[in-house]
């Protein structure tokens, strides 16, 4: 199981605009919608779920990069979305730096393991100083896919 | 600082997802506090317990054993609050089959407090109690998301006052008053 097969052009957006956490994630749950990976009306109560467990706790886990998520019942698949920020989101990080780079996963109860497993692969990647390097210099989703396929071939978790 | 204090114990972890964000969060932001190295290990890999990106990439997954390690000047009490909060499945209450104890958030105040050298006093409506003392905090009718002020002197007084504005900033993590706290703001 690869992060990389979650991830394709129409998950993947390198410019988010909003730098409010908030309007953030409603923004790449809209982009779930178009990618038909979230049903519209799903929108509101999964924005909820993933607004709640941040208040249990900022998911800006360090180095410029959050991984919002939560699982929510009425979810049939596991989405993961991705978005650059040039400017940076506020998260509330607990390195109190603003996120450039948010991975966010909502799936239904049930799939803790995959979960679990997107989670270490993100971290690590965030950790890793080249892919952080890498990834300011890619213009387009294509190189992204390129860069995170690359690094999980050669990453400690692959 | 002596090198030489250091304060280890082993638990199994109990959290029905593991070691996994949440728990790693809460772990990292309270190890935070203090000046001791902090190391956590499990099934073999170790990480520093101040990074969560380190931690994150552990397999801690649920039963596996974890080992947590202090060590510096104030290992002891980065020990006595990080072990507690391990030990209580990390303040993690998803688990939909345990009961809650009602005065959950009063026995994490308690016991936390009592991990310092420092006096912790905790005042509530003009009264002050000993943090440490859970009959006196429980006669102060404190809730998860109560006003408090905290006196607090001593010479880790420091690192208690971090630790308490933790506990206050996430409503002691009653996760149930931390959500509805979501809803009544929306």
């Amino acid at each position: 199981m690869c992060l990389i097969d979650h991830l394709d052009e129409n998950t993947i957006d390198m410019d988010l605009e909003a730098v409010e956490r908030d309007a953030a994630l409603r923004s790449l749950l809209n982009m779930a919608v178009e990618a038909d990976r979230l049903p519209e009306d799903m929108i509101d109560t999964t924005l909820e779920a993933l607004i709640e467990r941040e208040q249990l706790g900022s998911t800006g886990i360090g180095n410029g990069v959050a991984v919002p998520h939560a699982r929510v019942d009425e979810l049939d698949d596991t989405a993961v979305l991705f978005g650059h920020s040039e400017t940076g989101v506020s998260f509330n990080a607990l390195d109190g730096e603003p996120v450039h780079y948010i991975f966010l996963v909502v799936g239904p109860e049930g799939e803790e393991d995959l979960y679990a497993e997107l989670m270490r692969r993100i971290s690590s990647l965030a950790r890793d100083d080249d892919f952080r390097h890498f990834l300011r210099q890619t213009r387009n989703t294509a190189q992204i896919r390129d860069l995170i396929e690359d690094m999980e071939g050669v990453g400690p978790t692959a | 600082m002596s090198e030489s204090d250091e304060y280890s114990s082993e638990l199994t972890i109990k959290n029905k997802l593991g070691f996994h964000v949440r728990p790693i969060q809460r772990f990292a932001e309270l190890a935070r506090a203090f000046d001791c190295d902090v190391e956590v290990e499990i099934e073999g890999r170790s990480a520093s317990g101040k990074s969560v990106l380190e931690m994150m990439s552990l397999k801690g997954e649920s039963g596996a054993h974890m080992t947590l390690t202090c060590r510096g000047s104030d290992a002891r009490q980065g020990h006595c609050v990080l072990s507690f909060l391990a030990k209580n499945r990390f303040f993690v209450e998803d688990q939909l089959d345990e009961e809650l104890h009602p005065l959950r958030h009063l026995r994490r105040l308690a016991h936390m407090s009592a991990c310092f050298d420092s006096t912790v006093e905790v005042a509530k409506d003009e009264q002050r109690v000993d943090a440490e003392d859970f009959e006196a905090l429980k006669e102060l009718d404190i809730e998860p998301r109560s006003s408090l002020d905290f006196q607090i002197e001593g010479p880790d007084a420091a690192q208690a006052e971090i630790i308490m504005d933790n506990l206050l900033k996430y409503h002691f993590y009653v996760e149930t008053a931390l959500n509805s706290s979501v809803k009544n703001s929306e």
